[in-house]
Parts: C-alpha cells; structure tokens; sequence
C-alpha cells in the first residue's frame, strides 16, 4: 500500500468550490510533484493533506491511518497526522536558535534530552547544518534557511514529508544544487514526499509522479515522461515544455497523425483525441524541437525570418508566415530571408 | 474530532461578560424599584418619567450641544495639526509630537482641576491679569462656551491620531505627481492630499461625536456650578438626588444614553472598515517630501504652541502652584502662602496613601491581569473562522459604547445581584473587574493586532510538527507576539491610572484610587490636596508615557 492515499477530496472557500475531487497517492521513497498554474489548488491541496486546510469531503490515509474521512467526520487535526511540511517561507521560529528550531518537534514527543541531542546532530549534519546550530534564523543565507526548514521537518521522522514550493525562495544557481540534493535526500530517507510546485521544469527534474491540477481537478498524472511524451489533454500538452500554439482546421487525419491548416501553415502532428478533416484543431509544438531544415520537405514550412537575436549559447530566429510567428533556436547565426523550418510531427500534438 | 470547544466557552464567557451587564441595566429599567428590593415590580412608567423631567432634556441639550462643539473644533484642528506635524516643514515637530499625547493620557478631572485654579474666578491667571490690566478677565471659566472650547480643544489629540495615521500611509510620489503636473503645495494639499485622508477625519468625527457623550470630568467640575449637567453627570445625580440612590432611573437614563452611542459606535466601526479599505498602503515605505511652509511655518509653531499652553501648560502650571500655596486669592502674594503641607498629607492622610498604592496597584498589576483577560479572549478568536467569533467581534460594541461610569455602575449592580461576590462590592477586585469591561474593546484589539502580526506559516508550522493549540500559544503566538503584549500593558497602566469615573460608584471604604478620590476631594471642596494628589497622578502617568516613549511603544494605538 502507498506511504500517503489521497482520495477524491473536495473543498470549499466560502461559495468557490476550490478542489472537486483530486486524488493521489505517494509511494516510500518516491517524490510525487502536485504541478499546476496559480490558483489551480495545488497549495490547497497539500495543507488539505497536512490538516491545515479542512476539506469537506474526501478520504486521506497516511501509513495505513486515516486522518480524513468525510462520511465518518474524521478530521485529525495537523499535530496528530505526524506529517512533515516544508513551507515556501520556510517559517522558521525567528526567536529559537537553529537547533531548537529542529529541536521542537523531538521536544513535543517528549524525547530525552540527550537522544533530543543526537538525533538534531545527525539530522544537521545530513543537511551540512553542523556548525549553524547556535545561530538564528535572521543569521542564516536563503539556502541555509531552507535546510533548516528540511531538517526541521525530518527530525521527528515522518514518512511523509509535504514541501511547498520550497525552492521558489532560493536563486536560480542554489535552486539547481538544492534540487538534486533534496532528490537524493529524499530517496535514501525512505520517505513519500510531496512537492508542490509551479515550475514545470522543477517537477520534470525531481517527481517520479507528476499530479497535474487545473481548477481544482486532476487533469494528469503519471511520470515525467508520460507527461512530456503523451499528454492526453490539450491543457497537459500546452502547460508541460515551452509551446506554441497554433489553431486551424484539420485537412487530414488518420493513422495516428492529423494534418492542420492555419492560414497557409500547415503542421502536423499526433492526435490527442479522434479528429476528422474539416473540424477545428489546435496544435500544440514543442518550441525548442523546431529546427531550420536543409531543404523543403515532410514536416517543413517555409517562413520569413523578421529577426535574430544572440542569447549567448545560441541564435534565436523569428520566423513568419502570415499572421503566424514561430521562434526556431540555432547554434550560429543565420542570413537568409526566408527558410524552411522543420516542425518534427513526434513534437507536435494535435487536440 | 477538532478540539474547538475551548474556543467556545472562552467566547460564551466573554459574552456573558459582556451581556450580563446590558440585561441587567435593561431588567432594571422596568422595576419600580431597585432589583434587589422586595417591593419592586414591573413597569414603563420610568421611562415617562424621565422623559417628562426637564432636567433630561436640559442634559441632553447640552451633550448635544457639547458633541457638535467637539465635532466643529476638534476635527479642524486636530486634521490641521496633523497635517502641520507629517506633511510640513514646521519646525519643533520632533519634541511636539510627545506633548500632543500628554492631553490624551491626562486625568480630565486633573485638566478640570486645572482650569478652575489657572483661570477660575481666583485663579492665578484670572489674579495675575486682573493685576496687569486692572479689570476683572472677560472669560468664565464656568460658562457654556468655555465648556465647549475646553472640551474641543482637549479633543484635538483623537482627530490627530486617526488623521496623522492615514497621512503617513499617503505616498508621497502621489503629491510629487500633482507638483510636477504644475500644482502649488497649498492646491496639492487640499486637491489631493485631503480626499484622501477624508474617510479618517470622517472616522475621527464620529469617534469625537461619540466622546461627547461620555463626557463627566470636565462638565462635572466646570459646569455643574451653575447646575449645568449633561447626561452623565444627570445619570450621576440620580445617585442622590431622591435621598437613595434611584436605580430604575439610572438604568434608564444609561438605557437612553447608550441608545446614541450604540449607533455611533456601529457608524463608527463601518466607517473604519471602509477607510481602511481605501487606504493607500503600498507596502514600501517611502520618504515623504515636506511641504515648505516658508514664513508661515512660524505662524504655525506659534499656533500649536497656544495649543499647547491651554491644553498643557495652563492647567498643569495651575494645579502645581495651588499644590505648593496654602491658600489664594486676588490680595495673597505667593511667596507668603508657599507650603509642602499638601503633600504631607497626600502621606499623612490614609485614604489619600491608600489610594496611591491602590491605583498603581491596580494600574501595574491590574492592568496585567486585565491583559491576560483580553490574551485568552483574543486567542480564543485568533484565526476563528467560526459563527461565534464574529458574534463576540460585533458585542464588544456594547461595552465601546458604555461610558465608564455607566459600566462602573453595572459592574457594582452586577455584585449586589450575585449573592457570592456580594461581599466583594467595594473592593479592589470588583473596581478591576469595571476596568476590564471598561476597556475590554479597546485592549482586544491590542492583543488581537499584535496576534495578526506573527506569521500564519509560522502557527501551522508548530502545528504539523505536532503542536496542539495550546502549545502553538505558548510557544509560538506568545513569544513573538511579546513586544505588542507589553505595549499593552503599558498602554492599559496609563488608562488604569487614569480612570476616574469609573470607579464612582464602586469606591467604598479600602479600594479608593486616585481618579475616584479626585472626585471626591473636589465634591468635599479640598482643593488643596486634590491639586497636590493630582499633581502625583500627572506625574505617575507622565513617567509611564515616558517609560513608553522610551521601550518604542506607539502610543497612538
């Protein structure tokens, strides 16, 4: 049985029904990520799981305990679910020295005071807190605030440790560094781990679930490839990778793939769902998958070049074709006023 | 499963507290007799009589009177000061902004005091013009109009703390932009700057409108004289006017009173609501740019330093001269008459020392039980979404709205009506269970603002890591809330040794405190140890004022 079972929760603000059934559930040792766009109800989501926010229907069950239960009116308050939870601001107690910040949890279980000891030096020396533990929270850099907030939350040993965007504070070189150790940390701890966040980039890098929200439901889960590779729905498609996005009538379909026609430039890529020629479509294309082809031919469109800009590591291309604009990335610069593109049909999708 | 019902019960007690009073004044008001008197029967006819006595409406005329006065005075002002203290160049700014507290914290009864020895009919400023100029001054310190600037210009000091606080929140870059777009500072001043700092001085005036009512001090010494009451002091006669005090009539009187504060106190509250949600608060604090007053910046000083000298300076030099004199008059010359007898017996005569020690007792330690009372209370709704919660947030109005001798009378009824505390009617616990009621809306929104302040993440933090709601109090909420928690402490020690109407009708023989003894030292004629007494109560809340000054506490809560 998974470490932490969501089931169908719903919840409500006021009259604004904010969660309507989303479900999960998170294996030992394993990292799900609740990804979604703000206001989707991720955040929601994962203090309905800690108990901070009360859904009125909907089941949680934690190592095999329930904690919520809608039909029965159990609703464990958040100190009795023995959850760990890592806030986006951290908050770390700005009175209690590092060690008595890692230190409470321990403290409330009403563990000795020489065990309280040995298990915050391990827990700190894990995280490379070693010698902070004096200090106040004030004295610490972002990162090391971070990992604070990490140890305070594995100090009591949880097996379920819930964080909420908690690389969103740190900048963008710590939050490289800070991602792939909290993977490992997390997989050699042996604990279900529940990320929420809103980079997509972050989620693909660390979940070996991926939980997509939007408005309140579940609109794909599976693993970052599954995502990637074989979105189901046009929302899924357009949110994971950079895209864009073209609109048009299908003028072809069949054996997997559809043709559409938007104003001149045509695309064509995988179904999503069932399409036949003559109804509406939207295509989806994987911005970093176009190309500049050597010469016309399947999966190319010719376009204007309007401009280029140096980005440093590469040239990045504005191409046109009528009221149709594509960016296309190259590694040198480009002269010519009109080129093939290619638009690969793997990297497209057509919904 | 949620542990809540504590949070309940805390509430229901609160609104007991707060309830039991109100009922009983009502219940009083159709007795024919005191509640507790065997002969007692229902009836209306109270409310006929005091309706068809013209002393009400004579006492209603005159608060009516004195709140508009308030209003017309006061607010101008006290915007206008604001205005000169935040967003001008006026000089002295720094060390006037202390003084202009100094009004708000004194003892009304020691102002009161004050301007009958400073400009009274033999009082040292009346003497000393009579000497300059040879003619008898052309003021009475006892009329109506003189009430009406006194009261006014006493006042000025709330209408500053609403509207200086709104100016602060103004950025500046909103006035720069009409500079530059070609306004002078005055067009700016009064185009920009003042609508949107309306919704404050409209706050301020109902809340100016509302003191009106609860005035007793200053139209108790200065008017009663010539028998000029307004409601309170109508309310106060009544305690012995009929040779017995006459409860169905006070209960009335209080029930007619509080029917126009209560609507005031509710306008006031929405219109707070929505000042507040038109302020321009950015977040950013930007420094603001001062508008040069050029030569007018000396005509302003000067202006606030009249203020201050008839606020300030008039009546306290004239209480510490008559403290030091034996006696005075138009023909005594001062160095003959000068005495430190008055403080002698300030330690000579018991009640008088009894009622130092218990005022600072029930100042400093009362004023910390009183804190805990409104802690409780105020965690008890901390971050409560529930129906409760909202119902105590609304019937703290009904205490708001009680002047302090009204609640001082309710509280003393409430321990005749309840056999156990019977014995305790005049005591010290009784006077502090007034000063809670009394101030019980004023010090939960102290806790409660400071409450606010600690991080939501950093309860829910505590919370997970498997803290229940007490430990969540005990060691997060309290500990950072601390610094706002002293400030309270603080701020209720000044009101607590200030308070004088209060304790009226509780003070028996053993729990007189300074503010109630004022009353009676002046109802006994004592003139000269009540100045010497009310000089120690300046000074006690002078020194807690700077105490406060100095521990950086807001005093314009």
């Amino acid at each position: 049985m998974p470490e932490l079972v969501v089931e169908n929760i719903h919840l409500k603000y006021g009259a604004v029904e904010v969660l309507k059934g989303a479900s999960f559930s998170v294996d030992k040792g394993q990292i799900a990520a609740l990804l979604g766009p703000s206001g989707s109800g991720k955040t929601t989501l994962l203090r309905t799981v800690a108990g901070l926010e009360r859904a009125y229907m909907g089941q949680i069950t934690v190592s095999g305990q329930r904690v919520l239960d809608g039909e029965n009116k159990l609703d464990m308050p958040a100190e009795k679910r023995g959850l760990g939870f890592v806030f986006q601001s951290y908050a770390l107690w700005p009175n209690r020295t590092v060690f008595e910040n890692v230190a409470y949890g321990l403290r409330l279980r009403k563990v000795g005071e020489a065990e309280i000891k040995r298990k915050v030096n391990t827990v700190c020396e894990v995280l490379g807190l070693g010698h902070l533990q004096q200090r106040f929270p004030a004295q610490l850099s972002g990162g090391q605030q971070q990992r604070v907030a990490i140890a305070r939350s594995l100090a009591y040993e949880p097996a379920v440790l819930l964080l909420d965007e908690p690389l969103s504070n740190l900048d963008a070189k710590l939050r490289d560094e800070a991602r792939a150790f909290l993977k490992e940390l997390i997989t050699r701890e042996e604990r279900a781990a529940v990320i929420v966040t809103h980079d997509q980039i972050e989620a693909l890098a660390i979940a070996d679930t991926i939980v997509l929200l939007n408005g309140g439901v579940i609109a794909q889960e599976g693993s970052p490839e599954d995502l990637y590779n074989r979105p189901r729905t046009l929302f899924t498609a357009d949110f994971i990778g950079n895209n864009v996005r073209l609109s048009g009538k299908v003028v072809e379909a069949g054996d997997g793939f559809a043709t559409i026609d938007c104003n001149g430039l045509r695309v064509t890529g995988r179904m999503g769902q069932p399409k036949a020629p003559g109804e509406e479509g939207t295509a989806v294309c994987r911005m970093d998958r176009l190309s500049l082809a050597p010469s016309i031919g399947p999966d190319t469109v010719e376009m204007h070049r309007s401009t280029s800009m140096f980005l440093g590591e590469k040239w990045e291309h504005v191409f046109r074709l009528g009221e149709h604009s594509l960016r296309v990335l190259t590694e040198g610069p480009v002269d010519l006023a009109t080129a093939p593109i290619r638009i690969p049909r793997e990297s497209v999708w057509v919904f | 499963m949620r542990n809540d019902f504590w949070r309940t019960g805390v509430v229901l007690a609160a609104a007991l507290f707060i309830l039991a009073p109100v009922g009983l004044i009502v219940w009083q008001s159709f007795l024919t007799d005191a509640f507790f008197s065997v002969r007692a029967k229902s009836t209306v006819d109270t409310y006929g009589f005091v309706l068809s006595d013209s002393g009400f409406w004579s006492a209603l005329k005159n608060t009516v009177i004195l709140s508009i006065g308030m209003v017309l005075f006061a607010v101008p002002l006290g915007s206008l000061l604001a205005f000169l203290m935040v967003r001008t160049d006026m000089p002295g700014r720094k060390w006037i902004e202390p003084a202009i507290f100094l009004p708000l914290f004194m003892s009304p009864m020691v102002l009161a005091f004050g301007y009958i020895v400073s400009i009274g009919p033999s009082g040292f400023w009346s003497v000393w013009w009579e000497r300059l100029f040879g003619a008898v001054p052309f003021w009475n310190v006892y009329s109506m109009p003189m009430l009406v600037v006194v009261v006014a210009l006493t006042h000025v000091p709330h209408v500053y703390i609403y509207v200086s606080t709104a100016l602060r929140t103004v950025p500046s870059d909103l006035e720069e932009a009409a500079r530059v777009a070609g306004g002078s500072p005055l067009t700016v001043a009064t185009k920009v700057t003042l609508p949107l700092v309306w919704p404050s001085i409209a706050v301020s005036a109902v809340l100016v409108a509302f003191l009106g009512f609860e005035l007793f001090g200053l139209p108790y010494v200065l008017g009663d004289q010539d028998g000029r009451l307004v409601l309170a002091t109508y309310l106060y006669k009544f305690n012995t006017l009929l040779g017995r005090p006459a409860y169905q009539m006070m209960a009335v009187v209080v029930i007619f009173i509080m029917l126009i504060t209560l609507p005031l106190v509710i306008l006031q509250r929405r219109m707070l609501k929505s000042a507040q949600r038109y302020s321009t608060i950015g977040g950013k604090a930007t420094r603001s740019h001062l508008v040069p007053l050029g030569k007018w910046k000396w005509v302003a000083f000067a202006g606030v330093l009249v203020w201050l000298y008839a606020v300030v300076l008039l009546p306290l030099s004239g209480v510490a001269l008559r403290s030091v004199v034996t006696t005075w008059g138009p023909l005594v010359a001062i160095r003959d008459v000068l005495t430190l007898d008055n403080y002698h017996k300030l330690a000579d005569l018991p009640l008088i020392r009894r009622s130092i020690v218990n005022t600072l007792l029930l100042a400093f330690v009362g004023g910390f039980a009183s804190l805990c009372v409104y802690a409780l209370i105020g965690l008890a709704s901390h971050r409560s979404r529930s129906e409760s919660t909202k119902v105590l947030d609304f019937l703290v109005l009904l205490p708001r709205a009680m002047p302090g001798i009204v609640a001082g009378l309710v509280v003393f009824w409430i321990f005749l009506f309840v056999p156990v505390l019977k014995p305790w009617v005049a005591s010290l616990g009784a006077m502090w269970v007034a000063y809670t009621l009394v101030w019980l809306p004023f010090g939960l929104r102290l806790v409660s603002n400071s409450f606010s302040q600690v991080g939501r993440e950093l309860e829910e933090a505590a919370h997970v890591t498997g803290a229940g709601q007490a430990r969540v109090a005990k060691d997060v909420i309290l500990p950072l809330a601390k610094h706002g928690l002293l400030a309270a402490w603080l701020l209720s020690f000044l009101l607590y040794a200030r308070e004088y109407s209060t304790g009226i009708f509780l003070m028996g023989q053993g729990n007189e405190v300074m503010g109630t003894m004022l009353v009676s030292l002046w109802n006994g004629g004592n003139i000269d140890v009540a100045s010497s007494l009310a000089v120690v109560n300046t000074i006690v809340i002078a020194g807690g004022i700077a105490l406060a000054l100095r521990l950086g506490v807001r005093l314009d809560a």
